[in-house]
């Protein structure tokens, strides 16, 4: 037996193993990407030199230009509706019960763990069943449904988290609504609403289903573009374009982590400010 | 809570604030037109016969549509896709288990970087990731190099149902690690270190404290992954070459086609699916508590 008296925990071999199995797994795959897209070998078996042409034939792509746009565009509207959406939801939420409460946590259950396919299904029977046109609306009608119900659950945990001892202090030193929403509810929500905020922009520029179920004829998305430029043929163009995903999602990691530190370190100081001028 | 001070009691303040309840509207009537209305009168479409001309379904409680999807073409769609839910819910529980317990283990800078490690692929767009390990699992891939130098014979797992499962598994692994990660962290290591006093060797240690500490957190993992990789679409189709269709590809293709009321059979089977494995991870949940 080891010895038992130890302070720290020590360090299994054997899941440290497994973890750095599991870590190349996912980074091997990226790190022959990104080699591939500057590669100048078109079918990416042997090395032929640094090149940046299929950067440059990304260029030339009218679909795909078009495809990146409306990805943005798409992604932007439905994660400001639906973190609009899922914050009343959760404020309205926040230490109330009855009928509309119940109502809407099932709903909101329901939406987390049926799978996407099915709700994407649901909408297109019915949107082409009424005669409806598909395209910009029905796909953010789609995401917005859809990422509200994570957005809430992220924002929900934030307000559990929240110390009710100073709502109630508050009100009962005479602020309104609006003040108590304020200066206790919202800097404390912030974190929250930044971290859902920024989770329905990936989610709705990631999405596939319901875009691909609830497009039109020209309001394909970038992971539709992908999916059909791979199944077609997988072109170093292919992994350039990934290595541009994969550094906006590297870049929209490293902001939201520091925006969030940033957040959380303001809070500490004017909390600290606030406890030293009540004494 | 105080509150008698202000000479206000708590029902009273609870009923002072119901027009926060207004706030709920919004979410509900969306969720009720956009989400559960539609899944709702899907489900009714697949008790019924779709008009070859129009849109139009007639519901008049048939069940063509069930016994086409439960004969002999699709069956083994059905049973593919509970394969591989199944399978990726065994070896996500394996995998993630062995992860987060080395997560758990790891200490200061180390655990923040590891954790950030294995969350971050999770904001890379997912066909991205999943055409980039099509790559490494392809004919001029590493797998396929170093399974010929050592057995003689190349390894391809690209467009094979190995290559799908081998996909399934590390795109929802996040989701079982972090569950059993959060639960873990909750054990007192020091239990560890009294079992192994009191004589226990490795294994009865691992099983009696480790895996029981684990256990809430792997089963709402195993309903996760579990439910994610039955309406798997993506998968199936970057490393499945098309072949091995599941139950997700089948609907996603009939959601769009003439024969409606085969594709909301295929919708319901799925919900019914996913509300039997959500009763029993209630229900083990609660076993686990009662424990």
């Amino acid at each position: 037996m080891k010895a038992s008296v130890s302070s720290g925990r020590r360090v299994n071999r054997g899941s440290a193993a497994v973890l750095l199995v599991v870590l190349a797994a996912i980074y091997v795959p990226l790190g022959r990407m990104i080699i591939s897209s500057v590669n100048a070998d078109p079918f990416s078996v042997r090395w032929e030199g640094f090149s940046t042409r299929w950067y440059r034939s990304l260029a030339d792509g009218a679909t795909l230009t078009r495809s990146v746009r409306n990805s943005i565009i798409i992604a932007i509207v439905s994660s400001l509706l639906a973190v609009a959406v899922a914050l009343a939801a959760s404020l309205g939420r926040y230490r109330q019960h009855g009928p509309l409460v119940a109502l809407s946590r099932a709903l909101q259950l329901s939406r987390v763990v049926v799978p996407e396919v099915v709700l994407a299904a649901g909408l297109v029977i019915i949107i082409t069943g009424r005669g409806w046109k598909l395209g910009f609306p029905t796909i953010v009608l789609g995401h917005v449904v859809s990422i509200t119900a994570f957005a809430a659950t992220i924002i929900d945990a934030r307000l559990a988290g929240l110390d009710h001892r100073l709502v109630d202090a508050a009100r009962d030193l005479g602020a309104g609504p609006l003040r108590m929403a304020r200066t206790i509810v919202m800097p404390d929500l912030l974190p929250g609403v930044v971290a859902a905020t920024l989770l329905a922009f990936v989610f709705s520029f990631d999405d596939l289903l319901l875009s691909q179920l609830l497009s039109g004829p020209t309001s394909g998305t970038l992971p539709m573009e992908l999916l059909s430029r791979i199944e077609r043929r997988r072109t170093p163009a292919v992994d350039a374009i990934g290595v541009l995903v994969l550094a906006g999602g590297l870049s929209a990691f490293v902001v939201s982590s520091v925006v969030l530190r940033a957040i959380v370190a303001t809070q500490r100081a004017s909390t600290s400010s606030r406890v030293e001028a009540a004494s | 809570m105080g509150r008698s001070q202000s000479g206000v009691t708590t029902k009273s303040l609870g009923q002072r604030m119901r027009w926060r309840q207004l706030g709920l509207l919004p979410d509900i009537v969306l969720a009720l037109a956009a989400f559960a209305l539609p899944v709702a009168i899907m489900v009714s479409y697949s008790f019924g016969k779709g008009s070859p001309y129009t849109f139009e379904v007639d519901v008049d409680g048939r069940l063509d549509s069930y016994r086409r999807l439960f004969g002999d073409t699709y069956r083994g769609a059905i049973i593919r896709s509970l394969q591989l839910s199944a399978i990726a819910i065994i070896g996500t529980a394996l995998v993630g288990f062995m992860v987060a317990r080395c997560l758990v283990q790891l200490q200061g800078r180390t655990k923040v970087i590891a954790l950030g490690l294995i969350t971050f692929p999770s904001v890379v767009s997912f066909v991205v990731r999943i055409n980039a390990l099509g790559d490494v699992l392809g004919p001029s891939g590493p797998v396929a190099k170093a399974t010929d130098t050592v057995f003689g014979t190349p390894t391809v797992l690209l467009s094979t149902w190995r290559g799908v499962v081998v996909g399934t598994v590390l795109a929802y692994l996040p989701l079982m690690v972090l569950p059993v990660y959060a639960a873990l962290e909750r054990l007192d290591h020091r239990l560890i270190d009294a079992a192994h006093d009191l004589g226990a060797g490795w294994f009865r240690t691992l099983r009696t404290v480790e895996v029981s500490a684990a256990a809430p957190g792997l089963t709402v993992g195993a309903f996760l992954v579990g439910t994610l990789a039955l309406g798997e679409y993506i998968v199936p189709r970057v490393l499945g070459g098309g072949k091995t269709l599941q139950l997700g590809n089948i609907l996603a293709e009939q959601a769009t086609g003439a024969n409606r009321p085969f594709g909301a059979a295929v919708a319901t089977t799925m919900l019914a699916i996913v509300a039997i494995a959500g009763a029993v991870t209630a229900l083990v949940l609660r076993r686990i508590r009662a424990a």
